[in-house]
């Protein structure tokens, strides 16, 4: 069966005063149907500029400037605004990081619920408000009617979080975009909110892309995981085994300083530097400057290489497999 | 609500009684008040009269509360000229001045947002800067100027449209309007644009920049993110947000309207309030200058009071936490 969505070297770039900031430059993965990734990496690194520019919406002065995205045969860089419109919310569906600002604050949720669904299909409102009812049952609020005439200052943000994921629910879309949704809740919550929406999305068949900056968040939920440094996606594998057996020295240091029960009293590693900016980025490998193990080679850019084992470094000196000594 | 407008009206209430103060001071207590209210070509029996039925040979505090009394009752003093009510000759004269106001405030409201929506929306577009610079022109030219320029071209020098006066007025609601003839029509385009012009200015301003504000909210990427069609996230996701403070500012400006009217009224021979107010002035017709400014004062505030509720109206924010305070 083909994938249900692959992205082939997509650009997308800011044509600011200061120059054009490559804040998508190269990256590349794909999606089974169903299947959950996890795409990881720092702030910056270009993971929501990804997330819109699937659903095209990114905004002036972005734009997408090569590359492919190809959603269940259609390719959407070429596809145009129609074609999106009919997609977004119908078969892709986005949930944000800050539950506080993605309701608009003067309409009630019914309003905001049943529009989403009369975009996409001509049916009466009392059916799409009894969806809209179905939908936030679906994700555990309780008095649906009571919360459907309410105004979103009157949630808390767990809440407002789940009408989110209702409302991208609403049409039970094939894929689902979740860009860092339980960042800026607290931890209870966040791990609520994780588990419901595995379950919706294996209920319902749903692909998820989760982006996180968080790899422990993520570790736990997705298959795959995909890890963007600079604009570029640099390692790609299964998670099980990127999390064993990390073979960039990004990665590496990642997962390092990813706080484990049994380090109890060590030091956690740290990646040493700061992120650069992408406008003055250094030639060849991005990470270069911020690499134990870089040397001359690394003035040359590495290319994303399969590495047979169902997994892509992006590296000229990855860690060898039997390199990883785990810790007794 | 119920709180919150009790406190509103207690609030306005507070409003016209410091006005009626400042007005009492200024007329009454600042000079000699016989000299302020009574007709100087009046006998001197008729000033005696007078003066005794104003209380003007009475303490201050006392007379100001028959001021504040008489004007209670309607009764603000008689015209000099017209030797009638001056409350009744404005009242007279206010359908004109308010036709004018609503008219204007119509053009504003109808021609400034989808403006100042639009260059919001493009703000680097050449339309987008177009209207930004002819709203910088209709801010900066003076109003009488302006005005007699809009004379000169199109009455004047094309004789499209009259020059002054009213036109022809039929009735309407009880009240005359010019608005419902062809005739009156012609009259009051004018004079209607030149009063419009400086506040569609403001609107286009203000309708823009809010725009711009909301239309980088997360709440509104994700309405494109739920498929909505780019009609409906402007027309409901980013107007109904952009439209509180446009409706706080067309509340304070039509008050500001109507009182500026004069100018405009004076230019066109607009026979309205603001005529009648200079008029007034030049004659010192005293009367009719303190019914104009009470008026005027109490039809502000008022209209302050009816934009209060609107506001809470639209934002359910202030709504619920005015309902709880
Ligand atoms: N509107 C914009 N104008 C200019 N540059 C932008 C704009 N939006 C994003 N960028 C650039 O794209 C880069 C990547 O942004 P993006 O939001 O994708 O990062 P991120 O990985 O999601 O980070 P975070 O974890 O902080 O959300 C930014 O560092 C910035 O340089
Ligand atoms: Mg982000």
């Amino acid at each position: 069966m083909s994938k249900l969505l692959e992205i082939n070297d997509l650009q997308t770039h800011f044509h600011t005063r200061d120059g054009v900031a490559k804040a998508v430059d190269g990256v590349t993965f794909s999606l089974d149907r169903g299947e959950i990734l996890g795409l990881v990496g720092e702030s910056g690194s270009g993971k929501s500029v990804t997330g819109f520019s699937i659903l095209g919406l990114v905004d002036p002065p972005g734009r997408i400037a090569g590359g492919r995205i190809v959603f269940d045969g259609d390719d959407l860089v070429a596809g145009g605004e129609p074609m999106l419109r009919g997609l977004r919310g119908k078969r892709i569906a986005m949930i944000f990081q800050d539950p506080m600002m993605t309701l608009n604050p003067v309409l009630r949720i019914d309003t905001q619920m049943v529009e989403t669904v009369l975009a996409h299909e001509r049916v009466p409102r009392s059916e799409a408000l009894a969806r809209a009812r179905a939908a936030l049952v679906q994700v555990g609020i309780s008095a649906p009617d009571e919360r459907l005439r309410s105004y979103p200052h009157q949630f808390s943000g767990g809440m407002r979080q789940r009408v989110a994921i209702a409302i991208a629910l609403l049409h039970k879309p094939d894929l689902i975009i979740a860009d860092e949704p339980t960042t800026a809740l607290d931890v209870t919550i966040q791990a609520q909110i994780l588990s419901e929406v595995q379950s919706l999305c294996a209920q319902s068949g749903t692909a998820l892309i989760w982006i996180t900056h968080d790899l422990a968040v993520v570790s736990g939920l997705a298959d795959r995981l995909a890890v963007m440094y600079a604009g570029r996606i640099i390692e790609e594998g299964p998670t099980a085994s990127v999390i064993a057996n990390p073979r960039h020295p990004y990665t590496r240091g990642l997962i390092d300083s990813v706080p484990k029960g049994k380090q109890h009293g060590r030091m956690l590693s740290q990646i040493k530097g700061m992120t650069p900016s992408l406008l003055h980025l250094p030639e060849g490998c991005k990470f270069a400057p911020r690499c134990p193990r870089a040397d001359a080679a690394c003035r040359s850019e590495p290319a994303l290489t399969p590495t047979g084992d169902d997994r892509s470094i992006r590296c000229h000196h990855p860690h060898e497999d039997a390199e990883r000594v785990h810790a007794p | 609500m119920l709180v919150y407008l009790v406190r509103r009206l207690g609030q306005s209430l507070l409003a016209i009684v410091a006005m009626a103060v400042l007005v009492f001071a200024g007329v009454y207590a600042i000079g000699n008040p016989v000299d302020v209210l009574i007709n100087p070509e009046a006998t001197q029996a008729e000033i005696a009269a007078t003066m005794q039925r104003l209380g003007l040979d009475r303490p201050l505090y006392e007379q100001f509360g028959i001021f504040v009394m008489n004007a209670l009752q309607g009764d603000l003093g008689t015209s000099f000229v017209y030797g009638r009510p001056a409350l009744a000759i404005i009242m007279e004269r206010l359908p004109a001045t308010m036709e004018l106001a609503l008219v204007a405030l119509f053009l504003s409201v109808a021609i400034g947002i989808p403006l100042g929506v639009w260059a919001g929306l493009r703000p680097d577009s050449i339309a987008g800067r177009t209207i930004m610079g002819g709203s910088i022109l209709g801010f900066s030219l003076p109003n009488f100027w302006q005005g007699m320029l809009l004379i000169l071209v199109f009455a004047v020098l094309l004789g499209w449209l009259p020059a002054g006066g009213r036109g022809e007025t039929t009735e309407f609601l009880g009240l005359q309007v010019s608005f419902l003839t062809w005739d009156g029509l012609t009259h009051l385009i004018l004079p209607a644009i030149n009063l419009a012009l400086f506040k569609m200015s403001l609107i286009i301003r203000l309708a823009r920049a809010n725009t711009r504000e909301v239309s980088l909210q997360d709440y509104v990427k994700f309405a494109r993110a739920k498929g909505l069609s780019g009609r409906r996230v402007v027309m409901v996701h980013i107007l109904k947000n952009i439209m509180i403070p446009v409706v706080t500012i067309i509340g304070l400006e039509l008050g500001s309207m109507v009182a500026f009217a004069i100018v405009t009224e004076t230019v066109f021979a607009w026979p309205g309030m603001g005529k009648l107010l200079i008029d007034s002035i030049n004659l010192l017709d005293r009367p009719v200058i303190v019914a104009y400014l009470m008026l005027t004062v109490l039809i502000i505030v008022s209209i302050n009071l009816l934009v209060d509720v609107i506001y809470s109206l639209l934002d359910p924010r202030i709504r619920l936490s005015e309902m709880k305070g």
